[in-house]
């Protein structure tokens, strides 16, 4: 029987250290936003870009990590990946969704129209119904529901690499990665300064769901064995 | 035989089709004569009817208004700057910020309040078994 060794404290010293570096990163990164030049073309709004680039780039690594976690649980059965796999997609999920978000509000700006039907916007928001449609699976599915909702993650997964090299393959209105090399170097260390911070916000989050996760299985297990037991008949 | 007198009747086909539809197409530019002879004639030009008419009132809709396939046309300049100056980045700027913010925090708060009640959950197990073993 797995004994259950849950922490009496909400967060571990490791994760309470990470949490400190992102908030005084989320402290930082806004005053070297501020400080960073107006792009001439696109004025104020640009600077929405230094939120909207991070987020996206969290959303490709959950996705790429609950893809991967997928895999070795329809291959190898593992409930740790399995794990892994949800965390790391509710987070591909949530990221996805401010980049969605933040996108269209750049772009009434910058193009005058809300949404477009180019290729990286369109595949993006593919990749968001995936996951939310894995999540979905995962929870309301019934017996066969993590099995399938893994399928799902792979299948989003593949989806990464195309949204990455869209830009390049196809005519697109959205702005190329090759202009990051190119920018100003003030708005390079706020867009990396934000990179850093946003990764570390993703370390911390997928760290607490995990958890989150694991005590759930742990309480469930016992529970059941309980019963069992007949620990709880009277 | 039946073969050459199919392709002959198809050969007249099109010779009559192509008369037939001569006319149509007579109108597409005038000849080089033709030209010549409106060059050289002044055009009547009186005040009731224009010399050139001008396009048909369909064919050229109002400003902001759609044409006949449903386009309006924009009158912004084709160079310069792409951003429409009318839309405050302010907001959307804001908007954007805090959007951000707000879904980490909700996701933050919603792991949080999952924690506890874990927590809670498995103290109210460990209670019934402490009870069930002073019990025996």
């Amino acid at each position: 029987m797995t004994t259950p060794h849950p922490s009496p404290r909400t967060f571990s010293t490791t994760q309470l250290v990470l949490l400190a570096v992102v908030a005084a990163g989320f402290l930082v990164a806004p005053q070297l936003i501020v400080k960073a030049p107006n792009e001439p073309t696109m004025g104020m709004v640009q600077r929405i870009f230094y939120f909207h680039v991070p987020c996206a780039w969290q959303t490709m690594i959950g996705a790429f990590l609950a893809g991967g976690a997928s895999a070795m649980y329809l291959f190898r059965g593992s409930q740790r990946a399995r794990q892994v796999a949800i965390a790391a997609a509710e987070l591909a999920v949530l990221f996805g969704l401010c980049v969605l978000l933040t996108g269209p509000l750049w772009a009434r700006k910058a193009w005058g129209v809300w949404w477009q039907w180019d290729v990286r916007l369109t595949t993006t928001a593919l990749l968001w119904i995936i996951f939310v449609a894995a999540l979905f699976a995962e929870r309301y599915g019934g017996p066969g529901g993590p099995r399938l909702s893994a399928g799902l993650m792979v299948f989003g997964a593949a989806d990464v690499p195309m949204i990455y090299i869209s830009v390049s393959l196809w005519r697109t209105i959205h702005p190329k990665t090759s202009v990051v090399p190119t920018l100003d170097p003030a708005m390079r260390i706020a867009l990396w300064t934000s990179v850093l911070t946003f990764t570390l916000l993703f370390v911390v989050l997928m760290s607490l769901r995990m958890r989150l996760l694991r005590q759930r299985d742990q309480l469930a297990e016992l529970k059941m064995r309980a019963e069992d037991a007949g620990l709880f008949d009277d | 035989m039946q073969n050459l007198r199919s392709k002959s009747r198809w050969s007249r086909g099109l010779l009559l089709l192509a008369l037939v539809s001569a006319p149509a197409f007579a109108d597409e530019g005038p000849s080089p004569g033709a030209l010549q002879k409106r060059i050289e004639t002044p055009p009547p030009a009186t005040a009731t009817q224009p010399a050139v008419v001008a396009p048909a009132p369909a064919a050229n809709p109002a400003p902001g208004q759609p044409d006949k396939d449903g386009f309006v046309q924009e009158n912004r300049p084709m160079m310069g700057p792409t951003v429409d100056e009318s839309i405050p980045a302010g907001p959307l700027l804001a908007t954007a910020y805090g959007f951000v913010w707000l879904a980490v925090l909700g996701y933050v708060v919603m792991i949080g309040r999952g924690l506890r009640r874990v927590d809670s959950e498995l103290s109210e197990l460990d209670q019934k078994l402490s009870k069930l073993v002073s019990k025996s």
